[in-house]
């Protein structure tokens, strides 16, 4: 209804019946007179009838076109298609563009629908009384780039076509982008100018998008330029207020690994943004994972939190054991609020079938294997061989650690060997030390056992390297006789630390201590170190022998992005009992709590915010294979063939369309084959950051433009309602001038036919 | 005195007085004190002979032209001192109601109008010594008298006039035709009408009049509203006489109306004047003097017609 006050014009329109009815009316009111001269009279009537009955109707038309005319002045006419007929001239096209918050957090629950349904709703109303003249777009805050609007800029030929579209869209599930959106808007003005511009807003306004002080100044410098540019801007706030909304904030592996088998720590942050205290939240666990070929999802124990503060996060941990390698995600999901987009977020893991150790003997022994540095270590990793125990260990021997590929390992163990090559100082070759460094700096783990063959030189000199080196200390000369074993040694309860790969010993442990000993060990000088670097991390002990010096029995430092943990004694029982792991797992326990305190930590990230593209680094094996990606909300939307990039010596697959929360699964298939011989799951969760629906409300909006100069119409989740006065393209102006010519028409017209003296 | 007299000649006074008989006096009172001298003092309608002067007699008669000839001193002799007939024609059809049914502007109707100013005029005319006839018809001859000089013969005109009231419709023709045969002598016919009749059937039977050596007078009574059509507002208009009904706007009207009734005023008088008949138009809002003056002036003009001829 292409009228401001429709209501009006209604009942102006009915009012047009009243000049028809007192015509009708004044026919049955009249005065009688007897009248003589009645020949003259009919006379005039026969000559005249038909002009009589024609100023009638001409004056019974313009009266009521009259009232017209006032009531749709008075309803402030706003234009429709018949009027873009006319030569109305440039000043009357319009450029209008809506920019429409797409956002998730306008998927908010209000009333029977939702913030964004009232929000399409007005947007495909107002699109359906634009003027065929008019230039219209349409930017969606969640694509904001103008080549991506949903319409425009352009005249609208097809209005039902569009106002479909309209109705059909579905909150995005990415933050508000207001400020990119209206930057669009901008660029889209300046390439139409002429002619009346108009910007309108349509967005929940939240105060959470609203304050970040960077984004503030720069909303209030676009909205200068747009205001100096004559843009008129509407804002229509459909912001309504939360009764109470909780997020998933994160979803995030605790541990360092994410191995099959192996029990990890999940933690879910769960924040409530609402004014009220939540209790008692269902917090729905899943996983999905591939069975048989073919992913499923498993529903697991749903975990409650007794009580989220307003305001505040509770974070919720899980212990999950993934039972088959691969990529799975891990979900963790609310109850149904009144924002169900943030209800839900999942981790994305490579979950490992075991981390994989190298073991470098330095003395093996394929006859007696017994006797081999590495035999109880390989053998309290990897009981069956296999990695079923979460670790899947390789053992060689020192000489062919130099043709090794350290990366495919995520620890290196050094067993007693004696020297690494390396290169004197000064000489930049690249050798088995400095490759190891390499990879210690990258992430790889390492531990060394020292043991007979340690040599002090190597172990003193370029190992330790004046305190910047893999060596956490200096070593001196073995201590104690490991062939008499007379004199033994014990862990010092006192020397564990909790939280290291000794805490078996820690504690309520500390009688375990006495179960082991240590016949011979190398004693380590802890001092300060004469170098430093600040990529390496200063050295810890956290483990002692209960010797009169309180040796370290375990140190580890920080070596660039690994790590590096050196135990003073042999792998092997040459020096200590210690590997006869008994009682069973006094052994075992703390070298599967070492593999895992040292060895790579899983960096990958397979989980990220809405919008964040997905890369994958494509492995050898899979490079003749195509790469499938199947959006969360496939198969309603295809899937996409990714075409392999090279970036250096690296082949990679990338995915930029990542708008939608969800699984994004990546499958490698072979050409001409459905089955995929590789899976990857990545999943997109939205930003938490949206749920905060508090509304900012005009003040904050203000604020934000800097600036009062603009036109605020609150919506508060309500469609259909009568529009705020607004300034439209109106002519009411035309219809009132109209009018009083009209008027002095009628009363010419009137006199003329004789009806006024 | 005379000032008061003279408002009897206004119809609105005059609609006060009930009497016709009482109007007619003070008319005629209101009218002759306003006049320098009697209006018939010297007013003929005909050279009638010559007589010989006798001392006594208004030297203004002598016949200047005959002592101009036979040095004879001799006065003109004119008819009406011999008697002019005079017979007065009153439309007595339901249109010349109009006028006091809808309070017109005069306050007269136009058949009281007709009334007083034929009263007026046969009181004047009887005052002279000259014979006075009516006749009062609508369709038919309700009503006539004979001429007659009697001075009391005043009352029966008027009591003629008081007992027949406007009613049924208008056949002028034939009561001419009619009069015209009735009307033994040589005289003057005065019509007093609305005239809303055939004109030219009025004209045939006033042109019957003039077959025999009449003079037709023609007093053409029309009220104010009929002449102005001032009305507003829708009105049904109730045609007396049967000529129906219309509900009109008569401001949209008013110029057609008007247009029309120029159209037959003016026919009628040009058809009057074509066949020699004194046409006078009166409103019953004029005051009655002109009516008065009008018929005195048709009679000087007659008079000086019939000197020249002699």
């Amino acid at each position: 209804m292409p009228f401001i006050h429709p209501a009006i014009f209604w009942t102006g329109l009915a009012a047009v019946s009243l000049p028809i009815l007192i015509h009708l009316l004044n026919r049955r009111r009249f005065r009688v007179r007897q009248w003589a001269a009645m020949k003259f009279l009919l006379d005039s009537v026969r000559r005249n009838r038909r002009r009589l009955q024609i100023e009638e109707l001409i004056l019974l038309a313009v009266r009521c076109l009259i009232l017209l005319l006032l009531a749709a002045s008075v309803a402030r006419f706003t234009g429709c298609a018949a009027m873009d007929v006319l030569p109305v001239g440039d000043s009357a096209r319009r450029t209008v563009v809506y920019v429409l918050d797409d956002s998730y957090s306008m998927g908010q629950k209000y009333g029977a629908g939702t913030v964004i349904a009232a929000a399409k709703s007005d947007l495909a109303r107002r699109v359906g009384e634009l003027g065929q003249a008019d230039t219209v777009s349409i930017v969606l805050t969640s694509r904001p780039e103008a080549a991506k609007a949903l319409f425009g800029p352009a005249f609208i030929t097809d209005a039902e076509s569009l106002q479909s579209r309209i109705r059909s869209l579905r909150p995005s599930d990415k933050r508000t982008g207001l400020l990119e959106a209206m930057d669009a808007a901008g660029k889209i003005f300046a390439e139409t100018p002429g002619g009346e511009r108009r910007l309108y807003v349509l967005s929940d306004f939240r105060r959470a998008d609203l304050t970040a002080e960077a984004d503030r100044q720069a909303l209030a410098r676009q909205f200068a330029d747009l205001r100096a540019a004559g843009v008129q801007v509407v804002t229509l706030d459909y912001g309504a207020e939360d009764r109470g909304n909780l997020t998933v904030e994160s979803v995030e592996l605790l541990d360092d690994f994410a191995v099959a088998n192996i029990p990890m720590r999940i933690g879910i942050t769960v924040r409530n943004h609402g004014q009220r205290r939540a209790e008692n939240v269902e917090v729905q666990l899943r996983q999905r994972v591939n069975v048989e070929g073919a992913y499923t999802n498993i529903t697991l124990p749903a975990e409650v939190l007794d009580a989220v503060e307003p305001g505040q996060t509770r974070r919720l941990e899980a212990v999950i054991t993934c039972r088959q390698p691969g990529s799975v995600v891990l979900s963790a999901e609310l109850p149904a609020d009144e924002l169900p987009g943030d209800n839900r977020a999942g981790l994305a893991l490579q979950v490992r079938k075991a981390l994989r150790a190298l073991l470098v003997d330095g003395r093996p022994d394929p006859a007696r294997r017994k006797r081999s540095e590495s035999f109880f270590l390989a053998l309290a990793l990897d009981p069956s061989g296999d990695g079923d125990s979460g670790v899947r260990s390789e053992v060689i021997s020192a000489e062919q650690l130099q043709a090794m590929n350290l990366y495919d390992y995520d620890l290196i163990m050094l067993l007693d060997v004696p020297v690494l090559e390396y290169t004197p100082d000064g000489e930049d070759q690249p050798t088995v030390l400095s490759g190891l460094e390499q990879y210690v700096r990258d992430g790889g783990g390492l531990v060394i056992f020292t043991g007979e063959q340690t040599d002090l030189t190597f172990y003193n000199g370029p190992l330790y390297k004046g305190g910047v080196g893999l060596s956490p200390y200096r070593i001196r000369a073995p201590k104690g006789d490991a062939v008499r074993r007379g004199e033994f040694f014990r862990l010092s309860p006192d020397g564990i630390e909790a939280e290291g790969p000794m805490r078996l010993f820690a504690g309520s442990g500390a009688d375990l201590t006495s179960l082991v000993r240590f016949f011979a060990f190398t004693p380590a000088e802890v001092g300060p170190p004469v170098r430093r670097d600040p990529a390496v991390g200063p050295p810890r002990v956290l483990a002692r022998f209960a010797d009169e010096q309180q040796s370290p029995a375990l140190a580890a430092r920080s070596f660039g992005q690994g790590l590096v943990c050196m135990i003073y004694t042999s792998a092997s029982t040459r020096w200590t009992d210690w590997p006869q792991d008994q009682p069973r797992g006094i052994y075992t326990a703390p070298m599967q709590d070492l593999v895992r305190y040292v060895a790579r930590r899983q960096k990958e990230r397979f989980s990220a915010t809405v919008g964040e593209p997905v890369a994958y680094e494509v492995s050898p094996s899979l490079m003749d294979a195509s790469a499938v990606l199947e959006p969360p909300t496939f198969p309603a939307e295809a899937e996409v063939n990714l075409p392999q990039e090279t970036e250096g010596a690296r082949r990679l697959v990338r995915y930029d369309r990542t708008d939608r929360a969800g699984v994004y699964s990546l499958q490698f298939r072979m050409p001409g084959r459905q089955e995929a011989l590789a899976q990857v799951l990545f999943q997109r969760n939205p930003d938490p950051a949206e749920g905060a629906l508090a509304p900012a409300g005009r003040e904050g909006v203000e604020a934000a433009f800097g600036s009062d100069d603009f036109l605020y119409i609150r919506r508060a989740g309500q469609a259909g309602a009568a529009a705020a006065a607004e300034p439209g393209k109106e002519y009411w102006l035309y219809f009132l001038g109209a009018m009083i010519a009209l008027l002095a028409l009628e009363t010419y017209l009137a006199q003329r036919f004789g009806h006024y003296t | 005195m005379t000032n008061e007299l003279q408002q009897y000649l206004d119809p609105k006074v005059l609609a006060k007085i009930s009497r016709l008989d009482l109007q007619a006096r003070l008319v005629v009172e209101g009218f002759i004190s306003g006049m320098h001298r009697s209006p018939f003092h010297g007013f003929s309608v005909e050279f009638a002979s010559h007589r010989e002067y006798v001392p006594g007699d208004d030297i203004k008669h002598i016949d200047w032209k005959v002592h101009a000839k036979t040095d004879r001193w001799v006065i003109k002799q004119y008819e009406e001192e011999t008697n002019l007939k005079a017979t007065f024609l009153l439309d007595a059809s339901e249109s010349m109601h109009y006028g006091k049914l809808n309070g017109g502007a005069g306050g007269l109707s136009k058949y009281q109008y007709a009334c007083c100013v034929a009263a007026s005029l046969a009181q004047l005319l009887l005052q002279q010594q000259d014979a006075v006839g009516l006749g009062v018809f609508d369709e038919t001859l309700r009503t006539y008298l004979p001429a007659s000089a009697n001075p009391n013969h005043i009352k029966n005109i008027v009591h003629a006039m008081a007992v027949n009231q406007p009613r049924e419709k208008t056949s002028l023709e034939e009561i001419c035709h009619a009069m015209a045969e009735k009307i033994s002598r040589r005289g003057l016919v005065c019509i007093v009408s609305d005239l809303f009749t055939d004109v030219d059937g009025l004209i045939r039977g006033l042109q019957h009049f003039r077959h025999y050596d009449h003079e037709v007078m023609v007093l053409h009574v029309m009220d104010s509203d009929e002449l102005e059509f001032p009305f507003q507002g829708n009105t049904m208009f109730q045609g007396l006489e049967d000529t129906g009904r219309l509900l009109v706007e008569p401001r949209a009207l008013r110029k057609g109306y008007l247009e029309a009734l120029e159209t037959f005023l003016k026919e009628v008088k040009r058809k009057c004047v074509a066949g020699r008949i004194d046409y006078k138009l009166v409103s019953t809002a004029d005051h009655l003097d002109a009516a008065l003056l009008s018929f005195l002036a048709a009679r000087a003009a007659a008079a000086r017609k019939a000197g020249s001829k002699k």
